[in-house]
């Protein structure tokens, strides 16, 4: 039985999150930051930012104008 | 309009008369992604006149190859893939800013590091969530902005998008090794991006030797 150590978390944590790795891995990395009160803070944090980011930079619907130009390219076509 | 009119006789050539569904197929995948490409482009070029120019000529270049697209692969990330090809083309043309590869070595997870080192955050209560609350406060489209072109382009195809490493390999024609040093250190610089936000307006003093830049 492998244990993951914190170092490991801090290097693969993105991975992690992106759900990029190896399902076996990806078990140990999850059991390991539920339980250790350095990653599972460290995680929450991550996860929150990612989030905010996420919503800051939500995109914008197309403009009616580039709907309308690129429908009517489509129509000459 | 003469690409039209060529591409009406490509057309001809490539498809038999008559072919609706194609086009109807087409019109589809337009409106399924229309916005997120436009997102995307407005990201890239940060202008949005730039941005409708190379949405608009993604739809175009999709279509002129639009037979060799085989149904049932993953038409969003060929869709990207040909808005990255012509973004790269035109951004190389024009009087692109160098890439500029930041080397300095700054840690994974740069933020929550600046934050668990912070005397001063310590001291006001609650360090993660007063950062939090910082990074929502922060123009956080413009610490985006500020990364070097590739490194966007990863971060933007990977947090905003929602793409896998190996779709975003294909999207941008590297492998994925290269995807995720591109994306790790684009998230890295943008983390300190969004760090030195919070420094500068005050609602975190910097305490330590290194923390202000």
């Amino acid at each position: 039985m492998s244990t993951v150590h914190c170092e490991e978390v801090v290097r693969l944590l993105w991975r992690y999150m992106d759900r990029e790795l190896d399902p076996d891995t990806y078990r140990q990395l999850q059991e390991h930051v539920r339980q250790c009160r350095n990653c599972g803070p460290r995680h929450e944090f991550e996860a929150r930012l990612r989030a905010i980011i996420q919503e800051k930079c939500a995109g914008q619907p197309a403009p009616e104008a580039l709907r309308r130009r690129v429908m009517a390219l489509l129509q000459e076509l | 309009m003469e690409a039209a009119a060529l591409e009406s006789r490509s057309l001809a050539l490539n498809q038999p008369s008559g072919d609706a569904p194609a086009g109807q197929e087409f019109a589809a995948l337009v409106e399924s992604n229309l916005d997120g490409l436009y997102g995307a482009a407005l990201r890239l070029t940060r202008n949005r006149d730039r941005a409708e120019d190379l949405v608009q000529e993604t739809f175009l270049k999709a279509w002129r190859s639009f037979h060799s697209f085989q149904p049932g692969t993953n038409a969003r990330a060929w869709l990207y893939r040909i808005m990255m090809n012509a973004y790269i083309d035109s951004y190389r043309k024009a009087d692109r800013e160098p890439e500029i590869v930041d080397q300095e070595d700054v840690e994974e997870q740069y933020l929550y590091s600046r934050v668990q080192e912070s005397e001063e955050l310590r001291r006001q209560g609650n360090p993660e969530e007063i950062t939090l609350q910082a990074v929502m406060d922060a123009d956080v489209e413009e610490a985006l902005a500020s990364l070097p072109e590739s490194f966007r382009a990863a971060v933007i195809l990977a947090d905003l998008e929602g793409f896998a490493y190996k779709e975003i390999a294909q999207i941008l024609g590297v492998p994925i090794g290269t995807v995720m040093s591109r994306l790790f250190r684009g998230r890295r610089l943008l983390q300190k991006a969004l760090w030195e936000y919070a420094l500068k307006t005050r609602r975190i003093t910097p305490d330590q030797e290194g923390s202000a830049r």
